[in-house]
């Protein structure tokens, strides 16, 4: 176990070096901050002058090892166009994030595990088609499309939930639901299948024929067996999403990493780039540990190998 | 009896007519419900809350009801007095403002010419986004406790135009004591609200400063909300979650329609034109005739008609309606295919092919306007390709004067900051020695009348001077004109507002509708 715990830390170590490594120098490459910031009256002088402030005039070797001399201290810099701790901005934003994400896999699983669990049940019948069309239907519609439609019916028709909005439950129900969708289109997908492979087995027909009701046989037996497939999915969605919720977030106005991190690239602040690469990759490689605890919890034979 | 009964009836109905009577009174007497909490929903967050700090548009709707500016403007583009009762100029690059004794800080600390100063040190400082304001300011000198000298680097004498809801004051104690990197997270300043609180890329809180100088806020709160889709925060109005939404896409508009809640408020005029510049250096556009065949060509008022959905107005000079350079005169550029092409066949032009290049995102709808402008150009014989850059690959390429521009397209279409008190902008753009001369432009009439205007203290002096300057660059054509889109609003119902021409939004101007 300690063995297993030292060779996750270092594989942790070098995934987050190189990807803000890789970050580093991708920003350096797509563009200037200081040609954004260009105003009338400034002179050439004025404008060497910003770039010497962010550093920017040395060459990117030099720039690079001030960057990593400074990240082992935790320091991310100043952002650019705020003035503010670049990982304080950061970590202010991921909560929202975090939250959004997580009650979007969560419906996306509880639902999912219904669903699943009735297509695979009642394979082949009307049921099962239903919910496959339904699947297919989450799965290819376009989110933004998905979340625009919400607003428009839930909120402008119904006057049912606020349009947009961040800080109470109200505000969550949407956003959730319109992330949550293809996730759960999925998810559901995979229970299906999972369950129709678990059904067969003969420890099922065993515990089948041993009078054990269905419901029981359910909960105990399947859900356990396709436990693993399912968290190895939920955390590569999750990884995914806490980097890449953008349209969601702009759409419902939530005041997550996605915005924060577009807006950054846009204006080229590389201080906020940076600090939110090492999150997200921080959050994946967590999530991804996270998972691979489950999957001993899930299995002794993980535990046990 | 039958008299008595009919008089009782009367009696009867005037008594329960009563009460309704009463209350249509009170409600055209101006008793109306007071203005309660308003929530203006914005399309972008702020960079900063220390108002020294940046001058773009979004900021100062919420600069302006936070801080006090020294001078402002009405709703006609007028200057009037706020946190300076009175000015005059002391010689040609000193101007004296004489500052209210009445007001204070929200955090107690009394308001003086220190206060103005320090505004005015730190906008210029090298982080500050808000030094283009103050580029022709050299300092500011305390002349004592309530007045203050801004000195300018030589005649500027339009500059209370420039400075007007741009310059205005900080705490100085308090800034000392917290420092700069506390104080635009925890703003101090002297306006109508005081600071609540910020959730980043959500909400800025405001409360009424009952210590107002100008008498108590309207608005219990003041909320800017952070929507930054654009048919989001139309909902959000339609809604009742929002009082105000900004940045409102035309093709929104038809929501509104029949809409008992909200309604589309658009202004009069636009502070964010588009243009068209050509990259006058090479050597296509040296003979007049091509540059006034490429203006003649485009059909701006389709663009405004199709791509605005009216929402905008075409343009034939360089100075947005709102602006002193603006000359009503001028007519828009008028559409006429047929004489383009004739010039064209005049001059005879050996390579027809053309770039026409453009920004995304600060030129909104870029690819459709480009696809028509490209349009329009091969319709009169261009051979044109398009070229969209991120906006700040462009802003690079733009800026790069050691090269001449060599990777700008030979057409590019942009837009500039307008709106009153902007000609410092224009300057940039069309003196030869203007850092924002992309097009390399050189007229010498243009520097000239620059110089006159510069200089023209009296009113109409510097109108005829810049009004003679538009006239010159429209007959010179250097550019070729697009159009400005006008600011479209989506407003609630529960209040009576207008657009101002300067796109400002001063809570205090709002009120309660009538019911």
């Amino acid at each position: 176990m300690r063995r297993f715990i030292l060779r996750r830390t270092l594989s942790a170590f070098a995934v987050i070096f190189g990807v803000i490594t890789v970050i580093f120098v991708l920003s350096r490459m797509i563009g200037d901050p200081v040609a954004l910031m260009i105003q009338p009256g400034m002179t050439e002088a004025d404008v060497a002058q910003l770039r010497e402030m962010w550093h920017l005039d040395e060459p990117i070797v030099e720039q690079y090892l001030r960057f990593i001399g400074s990240v082992v201290q935790g320091d991310f810099g100043l952002s650019i166009w705020q003035g503010q701790p670049a990982l304080g901005l950061v970590l202010e934003a991921l909560p929202a994030t975090l939250l959004l994400t997580s009650s979007a896999l969560l419906f996306a699983l509880l639902v999912a595990l219904v669903f699943g669990s009735l297509a695979a049940v009642y394979r082949d019948t009307v049921l099962d088609r239903g919910l496959m069309a339904l699947t297919l239907f989450g799965q290819s519609m376009p989110n933004f499309w998905l979340a625009l439609m919400l607003v428009l019916i839930v909120s402008v028709h119904l006057h049912f939930l606020p349009p947009a909005g961040y800080g109470e439950l109200r505000h969550l129900i949407l956003p959730a639901l319109a992330l949550g969708l293809f996730p759960l289109a999925r998810l559901t997908r995979l229970v299906r299948s999972e369950l129709l492979d678990v059904l067969s087995q003969d420890y099922i027909r065993t515990a089948r024929s041993k009078g054990i009701a269905p419901m029981m046989i359910l909960l105990r037996h399947c859900f356990r067996n396709i436990a693993i497939s399912l968290v190895t999915v939920l955390a590569v969605d999750f990884g995914t999403l806490v980097g890449g919720a953008v349209v969601t977030e702009t759409i419902f106005a939530w005041p997550g990493m996605g915005r924060l991190m577009i807006q950054a690239i846009s204006y080229r602040d590389f201080p906020i780039m940076q600090a939110g690469a090492f999150v997200v990759a921080l959050v994946v490689v967590l999530t991804s540990l996270i998972a691979d605890i489950a999957y001993a919890f899930i299995n002794p034979k993980v535990r046990y190998a | 009896m039958n008299r008595l009964g009919n008089l009782r009836s009367l009696l009867k109905a005037a008594a329960l007519a009563a009460p309704f009577v009463l209350a249509a009174g009170w409600a055209s007497a101006g008793w109306a419900a007071p203005l309660g909490d308003v929530t203006v929903a914005t399309q972008l967050d702020l960079t900063t809350l220390n108002g020294s700090k940046n001058v773009t548009g979004w900021h100062r709707w919420v600069y302006r009801n936070l801080y006090d500016p020294l001078v402002t403007l009405d709703r006609s583009g007028k200057i009037l007095p706020a946190l300076a009762t009175s000015w005059e100029r002391i010689d040609d690059v000193t101007w004296r403002f004489h500052l209210r004794d009445d007001a204070k800080f929200h955090n107690g600390e009394p308001f003086t010419a220190e206060a103005v100063k320090l505004w005015i040190d730190e906008a210029k400082k090298p982080d500050s986004q808000a030094r283009g304001s103050l580029a022709l300011v050299s300092e500011g000198k305390v002349v004592d406790d309530h007045t203050i000298d801004i000195v300018t680097e030589g005649p500027v004498a339009y500059f209370i135009d420039t400075i007007a809801d741009r310059v205005s004051a900080i705490p100085p104690k308090y800034y000392a004591e917290v420092g700069a990197q506390e104080f635009a997270v925890k703003p101090v300043g002297t306006g109508p609200y005081k600071f609540v609180s910020w959730r980043r890329g959500d909400r800025i809180v405001l409360e009424p400063n009952a210590d107002y100088w100008g008498g108590a806020p309207k608005a219990d709160q003041l909320v800017f909300w952070v929507v930054p889709d654009a048919s989001a925060r139309a909902a959000a109005v339609l809604n009742g979650e929002a009082t105000l939404a900004t940045a409102i896409a035309p093709f929104e508009a038809p929501r509104f329609e029949g809409s008992t809640t909200a309604r589309i408020e658009a202004s009069q005029s636009g502070n964010r034109p588009i243009w068209g510049g050509m990259m006058l250096n090479r050597p296509m556009f040296k003979d007049r005739r091509v540059r006034e065949a490429i203006n003649l060509a485009i059909n701006r008022q389709a663009i405004v008609d199709r791509l605005l959905r009216g929402y905008g107005k075409p343009m034939g000079q360089l100075c947005a309606t709102s602006m002193y350079c603006h000359d009503d005169s001028i007519q828009p550029m008028p559409y006429d295919p047929e004489r383009a092409k004739a010039l064209l066949d005049e001059v005879g032009l050996e390579d027809m092919s053309i770039v026409l290049h453009a920004p995304q995102g600060p030129v909104p709808q870029s690819n459709e306007l480009t696809q028509v402008v490209k349009a329009d150009l091969e319709r009169v014989g261009f051979k044109v390709e398009i070229r969209i850059d991120e906006a700040s690959q462009f802003s690079k390429k733009l800026y790069d004067f050691a090269s001449g521009g060599k990777d700008m397209g030979d057409l590019f279409i942009y837009f500039y900051q307008g709106g009153p008190g902007s000609e410092t902008t224009i300057r940039s753009l069309t003196h030869s020695e203007g850092n924002w001369n992309w097009q390399y432009y050189k007229n010498p009439k243009v520097d000239a009348l620059w110089d006159r205007a510069l200089s023209a203290f009296d009113l109409a002096d510097r109108e005829a001077a810049l009004k003679e300057l538009s006239g010159v660059i429209r007959e010179d054509l250097p550019w070729f004109f697009l159009y400005e889109p006008l600011s479209v609003w989506a407003v609630s119902n529960k209040v009576a507002w207008k657009a101002r021409s300067d796109d400002q939004i001063i809570v205090e101007e709002m009120e309660p509708a009538a019911q």
